[in-house]
């Protein structure tokens, strides 16, 4: 039950930093001028996708040194 | 398990479950070995883990039924992944034609339909939702349960790549390109190309647990034992006992067992009653069969061929030597190379590294890169195609998914397999059998080699080297005389010396009485005459006297590593026969070779330390180690290795398979047990050892030829990664498509391909 919790934590924990960063892409992509809403919506889909892929290798990779 | 990484992450995860000491999980066997505090934890809760935290299945290795299960699936994987690749390779090659018409010379010869990107879309869908679904499906289990692997790179890459052919085909004014720039032949060719990889690896891969199975499949099913009326064992010689038969599994150490001409000894014990010659060739190599009496001991599984004895049983279950055979070999199969440690770390990061590039060029593009350099109506690379007036957001998905694609690891995955499997075919070719990548990496580097004696260096098989008159009869005489007395004889030096005269055209002569004297020799009357054909203590039980010249010749035979034999005829020493296992042919030349190459050579035997010297000497070996039991071969390989040696080790029979499992490299003979052939990493069918520079030639131009692709593999990642970030793009206003960094990726396996392909020219040498 441990180990289920511990997956289901570090998931969560990847998708949580994945929804922060695409809050700060809007965030920084909002004071650009010249942005269309459109651009805001693809560009935070994507980093989103990147940056949850990128956090939970990294969780995984903290979990293979620990 | 699908690749390396997934095997890390069962070994790390693992060790973080609690009470665990240490874990190894291998890909190859799929099999893992983790060492726990039973007071704290135990089989159930770990292997429940695993499967609840990773979604692995697990099965706690138990009995021959496993075994049997793992080879049903392992072939039922072997036929899904070549399926898989037949259908890929049929729907990729149209869809690559159709996207790359107008490119093509031989346009006139694809038709135009084929190049419509609602036919393409129709024909990629079944490739991904087919032999594609199982990378999502690893992808997806793998994010599940909190980790990633190279099913996530392909997932991302073909993913993107199909919506993005998707949306262009039905969108194509959405500003990706439009339909002329469809990405099916993106996803077909990765999906088509990582699916060949897979198939290729499956079938290299689960060889390793072979040689387990053949020997498991030594072990006997029954018993037949005498036990008293009670049920309980009888350790005398069974009298008054009652004889039943029960499972091997109810055999208990000191339980009287009844072994019949023909049977398999079921366990290890001591004979208790009877007289008998034992087959051990199946465990100890030696093709000879040995003569057994009371007190002797019987290793399980040998087979009993002439006397009916009883034995007393000593070691059952785990404890025989067969079980230990097969614990050692499964031992030895779990320890991982350094290099595939480095590797599977390697693309472990991988994944990471590119993504993180991937994300590092989308946010360098739309902050910054969009507003100082796009201008509309930049060409794409090698294409007459321009981009029209995109957002920021587009064009910097664009380079991030041109980015994913143009790193997708299809080079990189084939480079090894492909090279592994060339090499394997080209040593098939030619007789030499390689199981795998690992034993080709390991065989590149061996600097010794050590050569088991009997059965490898010598033909394993007795034969008449010898014959010396000490009295009135001359050699073809004395030849006929042993051979007809030892016609009756089952005995192998008798069957050599009835061999030597057939091999000369003589008759043998018919005897009227045959006696076998055990441990001695044999006394028969031939022709009215008592001839008597044996050792020294048969002479001397006999009163025959032998004279000082004789016993000379005879001590030079011994000296010279051969089995001599007294003729006497009517009381008188006529004769020496001797008797030895001769060398094969190119023994000499081979080891000749291998040490004019710079290998340390040196020759192992169980054999007492004359008759190894002996052999030695005629071979040009230096380095002997002799008296070695068959248990502690392993030990010697491991001493060397220990010492700072890569070692390979050549050996035929199954006391070899432990020392062939230890070592670097195990290379079998061909004509030695199925066990040593299944332990050994390398077989030489051909039994030329000779063979044994070619396998290490062949070893080493496969690494050089890995190597390179490699090299090709990564340089097309380290020029193509920065084309597609757009680096040029601010000086020469141009991009990579996505089409084309497909089209790289494509070109890269292909020349990884060829570049293998090489590797057929190659011709062996025998020197």
């Amino acid at each position: 039950m441990k180990i289920k919790n511990e997956s289901k934590f570090f998931f969560i924990t990847s998708l949580t930093l994945a929804g922060f960063f695409s809050f700060l892409f809007v965030l920084a992509a909002n004071n650009k001028s010249g942005v269309e809403k459109f651009d805001v919506y693809l560009g935070m889909i994507w980093v989103f996708i990147l940056s949850f892929i990128v956090v939970l290798s990294l969780v995984h990779m903290f979990k293979s040194d620990k | 398990m699908h690749c390396a990484s997934c095997a890390t992450n069962i070994e790390n995860f693992s060790k973080t479950l609690p009470g665990v000491k240490s874990a190894v999980v291998d890909y190859a066997t799929q099999k893992g070995v983790v060492s726990f505090d039973e007071n704290i934890t135990n089989v159930g809760v770990i292997t429940k883990g695993i499967t609840d935290a990773l979604g692995y299945k697990t099965t706690p290795a138990t009995a021959e039924k496993n075994l049997e299960e793992e080879a049903r699936s392992y072939q039922k994987e072997i036929k899904r992944q070549r399926n898989y690749t037949i259908f890929s390779w049929l729907l990729a090659i149209p869809i690559m034609f159709g996207t790359f018409r107008e490119f093509w010379i031989l346009s006139s010869l694809v038709p135009a339909f084929l190049a419509n990107s609602y036919v393409l879309w129709l024909l990629t869908t079944p490739l991904i939702l087919g032999p594609g679904r199982q990378f999502f499906i690893g992808t997806y289990r793998g994010l599940k349960h909190g980790f990633t692997d190279m099913n996530l790179l392909v997932a991302t890459g073909t993913g993107a790549a199909y919506l993005l052919g998707v949306v262009n085909t039905l969108f194509p004014n959405l500003g990706f390109g439009g339909s002329e720039v469809a990405f099916f032949e993106t996803a077909a060719l990765l999906i088509a190309f990582l699916v060949l990889g897979r198939y290729l690896e499956v079938l290299t891969r689960g060889k390793a647990s072979e040689a387990i199975r053949k020997l498991m499949g030594l072990k006997v099913k029954t018993a037949r034992v005498v036990r008293d009326p009670e049920g309980k064992p009888m350790a005398s010689n069974g009298a008054g006992g009652i004889e039943q038969e029960i499972s091997i599994d109810e055999i208990k150490v000191g339980d009287l067992v009844v072994v019949k001409p023909g049977e398999k000894f079921p366990v290890d014990g001591i004979i208790r009653f009877g007289y008998s010659a034992v087959d051990e060739s199946m465990i100890t190599g030696e093709s000879l069969p040995v003569e057994k009496k009371a007190n002797d001991a019987v290793i399980g599984a040998t087979i009993n061929l002439t006397g009916l004895i009883r034995f007393e049983a000593t070691k059952i279950g785990k404890d025989t030597m067969l079980a230990q055979i097969i614990k050692f070999i499964e031992d030895a199969q779990l320890a991982k190379p350094k290099i595939q440690k480095l590797a599977d770390k390697v693309s472990g990061n991988f994944i990471l590294v590119i993504h993180i590039l991937a994300l590092l060029v989308f946010l360098f593009w739309f902050f910054v890169g969009y507003d100082a350099f796009f201008v509309s109506g930049a060409k794409f690379l090698l294409s007459s195609i321009a981009l029209s007036a995109v957002p920021a957001s587009v064009f910097a998905v664009l380079l991030s998914i041109t980015v994913l694609i143009i790193s997708c690891p299809c080079a990189v995955g084939l480079a090894t397999p492909s090279a592994i499997a060339a090499g394997t075919a080209k040593g098939a070719e030619y007789g030499i059998l390689i199981k795998g990548g690992d034993a080709l990496e390991r065989a590149s580097k061996v600097n010794a080699v050590v050569l088991d004696k009997t059965g490898t260096l010598t033909k394993g098989k007795p034969a008449v080297t010898d014959i010396m008159n000490v009295g009135s009869l001359d050699a073809n005489q004395i030849l006929q005389i042993a051979a007809s007395a030892e016609k009756g004889s089952e005995h192998p030096l008798g069957d050599a010396i009835v061999k030597g005269a057939l091999e000369k055209n003589l008759t043998l002569s018919p005897i009227t009485r045959f006696q076998a004297i055990p441990g001695h020799g044999i006394e028969v009357v031939l022709d009215g005459k008592k001839v008597y054909l044996g050792n020294r203590q048969l002479m001397s039980a006999q009163k025959i006297a032998l004279s000082d010249s004789a016993e000379e010749k005879m001590q030079r035979l011994e000296e010279g590593g051969k089995t001599a034999m007294i003729v006497a005829v009517n009381g008188t020493v006529e004769g020496l026969i001797a008797v030895a296992d001769t060398l094969k042919e190119n023994s000499a030349a081979a080891v000749s070779s291998l040490q004019k190459m710079g290998f340390e050579v040196l020759m192992i035997t169980g054999d007492n330390w004359r008759t190894a010297e002996a052999i030695a000497k005629q071979i040009g070996i230096q380095n002997v180690l002799a008296e070695v039991l068959p248990a502690n071969k392993a030990l010697e390989v491991k001493k060397l290795q220990q010492q700072g040696r890569v070692v390979a080790m050549v050996g035929d029979g199954i006391n070899d398979a432990p020392a062939l499992t230890q070592a670097d490299v195990g290379i079998a003979i061909g004509s030695g047990s199925d066990i040593a052939k299944e332990a050994g990493q390398i077989v030489l069918v051909k039994e030329d050892l000779r063979d044994i520079i070619n396998a290490f030639a062949l070893s080493k131009r496969t690494m050089r030829k890995i190597k390179a692709n490699l090299f090709w593999a990564f340089i097309y990642n380290a020029l193509g990664v920065p084309l597609a970030a757009g680096v040029l793009y601010p000086w020469f206003k141009f991009l990579v498509s996505p089409e084309l960094a497909a089209l790289f990726m494509a070109f890269s396996s292909v020349s990884v391909t060829l570049n293998t392909l090489l590797l057929r020219r190659y011709k062996f040498q025998y020197l």
